[in-house]
């Protein structure tokens, strides 16, 4: 028989009206916020071996700063466990690479959700979610280290819709967007590895995606027909950077994952397909006024390539087992901003 | 409870600027142009520059392109512009 679970010996009535307090500050993201303490702020900058006063980072377009204290209490007010804190602070890193160029994406219209890949032993460890719903609800891990970014983004880096967040639409993956890479049964290596990192490292990647497209196939037994939806996914008529030349993340769930290993495809031979792959002519996109200028003979004869370098093609695993599903995100923007990884220290 | 309230904002660090003065007429003064990538970017200042250029007898100075819409303008092309251009025309928006 179930035991009952025992509640804390607080009243809820009190916390309740903590967080219609922050509500009222502006603070929130839309979702309460949890009430920072003393000992839970201390909790988070011990857990990351961090001082308040440490300057984590800076970002020059924004004139700011990131003191670790004040991303302790974000963090805290995410819902995040302490030992969440060292893949937060490898995340407020990427944030401040500037191969990121975080002003882009952070301000575009486009509406960039800012994707946080984890990747090594910290992923399990942490129970961060790779596999069933990846990218959906139902983990704590994925869901306030997603949240403790963009309220970093929303706090600190004064992110805020309308004032230097201009996303016209915005993305649910705003709120958070943070999974696992799925290293088990992995047809290659796994992402951080692919970049130069070892095995046994624990890694962050934060790369800004534009837009998030389920690929289905139920009938695709080889690699090729397969590969086209991504290829397809990447040129279509809507995609944001007809003249970019952007990354793409690809992310292969089991059955899509399994039908690539047992090919003896590699990566390599993927992202070369992709980008072969990943082009219209230039009259479908005269014709849906994506390309300036009238239609003429010659521009049904003639190819435009929306990606130019397979090592744009990020790939990683995740998902469930099961399903014929996969994603395509296509990259936020041009060559100007890069996904970027760093280590979980 | 505890009665502490943690903020979790940081306050924008400010600059104090000044506008230019601005010129009393455009008549013969010299233009520069900032492109900052976006699409019809350069053609709209171009033909903005050719417009004043027959009202007003402007002449265009300088034509800058940005590496991409959201990186600031350059050092060199700020003293550039400081040196060799009356008024600047930035732009444009989605």
């Amino acid at each position: 028989m179930d035991e009952k679970p025992t509640p804390p010996p607080t009243d809820p009535g009190e916390a309740a009206a903590w967080i219609e307090f922050y509500y009222r500050q502006g603070w929130s993201d839309g979702l309460p916020l949890v009430p920072p303490t003393e000992t839970s702020v201390a909790a988070m900058l011990e857990a990351g071996q961090v001082a308040g006063d440490d300057v984590l980072g800076t970002i020059a377009e924004r004139n700011a700063t990131l003191p670790a204290e004040k991303v302790a209490i974000n963090a805290v007010m995410a819902g995040c466990r302490p030992e969440y804190f060292p893949v937060l602070l490898a995340a407020v890193r990427c944030l401040c690479r500037p191969a990121f160029h975080y002003h882009n994406p952070a301000t575009s219209t486009g509406g960039s959700a800012l994707t946080l890949i984890v990747n090594g032993p910290v992923g399990p460890r942490l129970g961060i979610n790779a596999t069933h719903n990846a990218f959906g609800p139902g983990f704590r891990a994925n869901a306030t280290i997603g949240r403790a970014l963009r309220l970093v983004m929303l706090n600190v880096l004064h992110t805020r819709p309308g004032l230097l967040d201009k996303a016209t639409l915005g993305s649910p993956g705003k709120y958070a967007f943070c999974f696992a890479e799925n290293e088990a049964g992995h047809p290659w290596q796994p992402l951080h590895v692919a970049r130069g990192f070892r095995p046994e490292d624990s890694t962050v990647t934060l790369y800004a995606s534009n837009t998030l497209m389920g690929v289905y196939n139920q009938l695709a037994s080889e690699p090729e027909p397969l590969l086209l939806e991504f290829a397809d996914a990447l040129c279509n008529l809507a995609t944001p950077n007809v003249y970019g030349f952007n990354q793409a993340l690809l992310v292969l769930a089991g059955e899509h994952a399994a039908i690539v290993q047992r090919h003896g495809w590699t990566r390599r031979q993927v992202q070369e397909f992709v980008v072969h792959h990943a082009r219209r002519r230039v009259a479908d996109f005269k014709r849906a006024a994506r390309l300036p200028g009238a239609l003429a003979p010659e521009d049904e004869r003639t190819w435009r390539a929306v990606m130019n370098d397979p090592d744009d093609v990020l790939i990683v695993c995740a998902g469930a087992e099961g399903g014929s599903w996969s994603a395509c995100l296509p990259g936020w923007g041009n060559k100007w901003t890069r996904a970027v990884t760093e280590r979980v220290r | 409870m505890p009665r502490t309230v943690f903020d979790p904002t940081t306050p924008p660090e400010t600059h104090t600027f000044t506008y230019a003065p601005r010129p009393a007429t455009l008549d013969g003064l010299r233009i520069g142009l900032v492109d900052n990538t976006k699409i019809n970017s350069k053609e709209l200042l171009c033909k903005l520059a050719e417009r004043l250029e027959r009202r007003c007898g402007t002449r265009l100075a300088h034509l800058d392109r940005k590496r991409s819409s959201g990186h600031a303008v350059g050092d060199e092309t700020l003293a550039r512009f400081r040196t060799e251009v009356d008024i600047a025309l930035a732009g444009v928006g989605d």
